[in-house]
């Protein structure tokens, strides 16, 4: 039996590999032209090869793209899905395959939002004193860059450097799961894990309390990446779950030296989701826009279940890699007494979701959506331009005042109207910016500026990685 | 008329958006609404040209030479308040509003210096002053500094004001305009390649670009479908339309367009007989005479160049099928 809207699922996950295709394009375009022409051959292979499979993904989505949602049975849904599932696979290896291309520094704004986003959760002296580094992957992947991989004598400790997909380097609605590589720096791993340790009790095997080890990292990561971002970072979670993730959604994940497993995307989208209510405090204060976003997000999400679900995975083979749901529990609730004890500001918060709703209508408009107005009054200020005299300039204009968004909310508008607006299918026209420097952060520069003139600083960061968002 | 600044308020606070300017953000808009005017400030983008053994902007140039030109070009930028970045004298740098701006279309705005500013000899635009009704983006300044001096420009300065008028009966503007180029979010400051039907005829008039054996990336068949790029021309079904001529400097442009519409001619006439025998493949005919064939059109045009020179060739794909276009849903679409 087909699942009820797998239709629609197989078409996003069509669109979102174009999407990242084009991205690979452009960026390899980009590299083109800052080469110079000096090597046209790799270049122009490896275009050759960038063309040949998007030939190849659309002559596999063919049946898809040309039928109606009635049109297609069971089997060639499945067999769809699975078509695109290996390309979903044969992008990352090409990406991969970018390991051949020098790569300048991905752009400043990124660094410019970590910074930003942290500041906002009063985390700003934690991200000087990382005084972080951040490179490009060749991995579709964001990861912690290890050092000490490369470069044997380096330890992590001595370099804080977070990576991100090369050909993502202009999408920031794909940053923000970054904030879960933060965490893999921030919280010491070493405390994190004395902390479960005595928070566990005795009878677990020695096995048992390695595979708790290694999920916790994970999952503390992903709580701090929510309760920083909110909705947006799961939405980003889900979205690469969803279409770049080749496993049974089920299965613990190979990390990348398969030293060890991650914790599988289904537990972990299922405990964010679940943590939803007790980070924005009262669920019912979800303005409709984040509900229905959450509501596009999680049909999605289970239709991909679905599929994996009929393709059935070998339980047995990872038995051994699995927490009990008693355990997990246990565990869940230990990491967040440990969030609460190291950084009890992060919980301290109740978001307002109504300013990401006011974003999403200027996004919708196609306006820049980084600042909102501070008081405005329609009728003073008509009674300004009538001429009333008891309206006096100052009150009237300073009525017409906007201040910076925070990232959060800017966060959250750009996800929904990714979902909601036509931005869905239209990462393909996405463009690559032009300039690729990095620069050097003074961030103590902030702390000697008057509040006039952080404002203006935050107009222009934010002004910056908002104008990739429409 | 010029707007005065109740009026420019007014259609700030404005609920009609037809009717509304968009100044976002608004800083402060005590200081920054004047009698007639609005300041506005220097964003954090710059681009500069670098030095190099490029002599000329040509506005002739083919989209290839305007690739290798923006190399020339190199991007600034700069994040904070109070990072410098200075303009020596008589030097020219682009920079961008920190304001994003959207005009409607009865309006037409004009940026313009500030008196301070031009006293030490800075200007802020030098001849596009004007900004459509319809407009909606950034505004790029094209700085220079006039002054003896160099300038420090910090991201956040009040460098420029804004004016408006009222323009009646517009019947088109500026975002309907099939040919706006500087339309929205644009990543680039630099001017778009040069396009007009003026520009197109002097091309013809000069005659074709010198083709190099490599073929160019940009314009592959693939990505003509993929992004959209609609080829100049839609001369049959099941055509392709090369645009990758390439021609003899000694040869005149009438003889080389006659050739060329021999080989469209003679594809159109015997498209038939044609795709029982290449259905599938891309050709290669050079007046009357298909002279190859491949599946791979890079392959075939590299051959075909290398073998007989630079002639003007017809490279259509034989296929009985008209080629459909894909559409793409979404799931706002597709969604019930």
């Amino acid at each position: 039996m087909a699942p009820n809207y797998s239709y629609q699922f197989l078409q996003a996950f069509f669109n979102e590999v174009l999407g990242r295709y084009a991205h690979l394009q452009q960026f390899v375009e980009r590299t083109r032209l800052e080469t110079g022409l000096k090597s046209p051959k790799l270049l122009e292979v490896y275009s050759r090869q960038l063309d040949a499979s998007i030939n190849e993904l659309l002559n596999d989505a063919e049946d898809l793209l040309e039928a109606q949602s009635a049109d297609l049975n069971a089997p060639q849904l499945i067999d769809v899905f699975h078509k695109l599932k290996s390309q979903s696979d044969k992008f990352q290896q090409l990406h991969r395959t970018l390991r051949w291309f020098s790569a300048p520094w991905p752009e400043a704004e990124v660094f410019e939002f970590l910074g930003r986003v942290l500041e906002e959760r009063g985390l700003q002296g934690d991200f000087q004193l990382l005084n972080p580094s951040i490179v490009f992957s060749d991995e579709y992947n964001f990861l912690t860059y290890d050092v000490g991989y490369v470069q044997k004598g380096l330890s992590r400790a001595e370099l804080t450097a977070w990576a991100l997909p090369k050909s993502e380097s202009t999408n920031p609605l794909l940053w923000s799961v970054l904030v879960h590589e933060v965490a893999h720096s921030y919280f010491k791993e070493k405390l994190l894990l004395n902390y479960i340790s005595r928070s566990l009790s005795s009878h677990h095997s020695q096995e048992e309390l390695e595979l708790i080890r290694r999920w916790a990292v994970e999952l503390n990561a992903d709580l701090f990446g929510f309760r920083v971002l909110g909705p947006a970072y799961l939405f980003s979670l889900m979205y690469l779950s969803m279409f770049f993730v080749s496993a049974n959604l089920h299965q613990p994940l190979e990390t990348r030296d398969s030293k060890a497993f991650h914790p599988p995307p289904f537990k972990r989208v299922e405990l964010l989701r679940r943590e939803a209510p007790q980070v924005t405090l009262i669920e019912g204060s979800f303005p409709g826009d984040i509900k229905n976003t959450l509501g596009v997000f999680r049909r999605l999400f289970n239709e991909r279940l679905t599929f994996d679900n009929l393709d059935g995975f070998d339980e047995s083979k990872y038995k051994s890699l699995y927490l009990s749901d008693e355990t997990l529990e246990r565990l869940w609730q230990t990491l967040k007494n440990f969030q609460r004890e190291q950084c009890p500001h992060l919980l301290d918060y109740d978001r307002d979701f109504s300013k990401a709703s006011e974003l999403l209508k200027r996004l919708e408009k196609r306006l820049l959506a980084g600042s909102l107005p501070i008081a405005f009054d329609s009728e003073l200020i008509e009674k300004f331009v009538g001429g009333a005299s008891e309206v006096s300039r100052e009150v009237a204009l300073s009525k017409l005042n906007e201040r910076p968004a925070s990232m959060f909310d800017i966060m959250n508008a750009g996800w929904m109207n990714k979902v909601q607006g036509h931005s869905w299918r239209m990462t393909v026209f996405n463009v690559l910016r032009e300039s690729q420097s990095r620069i050097s952060y003074l961030p103590i520069l902030m702390n000697r500026l008057t509040e006039p003139a952080r404002q203006l600083q935050t107009s222009i960061q934010v002004a910056l990685v908002l104008s990739y968002l429409v | 008329m010029r707007l005065s600044d109740a009026k420019i308020v007014e259609r700030l606070a404005e609920q009609n958006p037809a009717k509304r300017i968009v100044i976002t953000p608004m800083v402060n808009a005590l200081e920054q609404i004047g009698s007639a005017s609005v300041d506005v400030h220097l964003g954090s983008q710059f681009m500069v040209v670098a030095h190099s053994d490029r002599l000329d902007f040509d506005p002739l140039m083919s989209p290839k030479e305007y690739n290798e030109w923006l190399r020339h070009l190199r991007p600034v930028n700069r994040y904070s308040v109070l990072d410098r970045f200075i303009l020596h004298p008589f030097q020219f740098a682009l920079g961008r509003t920190l304001e994003f701006i959207k005009l409607p279309r009865d309006i037409v705005g004009r940026i313009d210096g500030r008196s301070s500013w031009a006293r030490q000899g800075l200007v802020v635009h030098s001849t596009a002053g004007d900004i459509h009704p319809g407009t909606s983006g950034f505004v790029v300044f094209e700085l220079m500094n006039y002054g003896p001096v160099p300038i420090v420009l910090y991201p956040g300065l009040a460098i420029a004001q804004l004016g408006f008028e009222t323009v009646e009966d517009v019947r088109q503007d500026y975002s309907e305009r099939p040919l706006s180029k500087y339309m929205g979010f644009r990543p680039n400051l630099w001017s778009s390649y040069p396009d007009d039907s003026i520009l197109r005829a002097m091309r013809t008039l000069r005659g074709p670009w010198e083709v190099s054996s490599e073929p160019s990336l940009v314009h592959e068949p693939s990505e003509q479908r993929l992004f959209g790029m609609v080829p100049s021309q839609d001369l049959s079904a099941g055509s392709q339309f090369s645009t990758h001529l390439s021609a003899s400097q000694a040869q005149d442009r009438d003889s080389l367009g006659e050739d060329f519409d021999r080989a469209v001619r003679y594809y159109q006439s015997h498209q038939t007989e044609l795709i029982a025998r290449f259905e599938g493949k891309y050709l290669a005919i050079i007046r009357e005479e298909i002279v190859d064939s491949d599946s791979d059109w890079r392959r075939l045009s590299k051959r075909t160049y290398n073998k007989y020179g630079n002639k003007p060739m017809f490279m259509p794909f034989v296929s009985a099928e008209p080629e459909k276009p894909k559409y793409l849903g979404g799931p706002k679409r597709s969604l019930p």
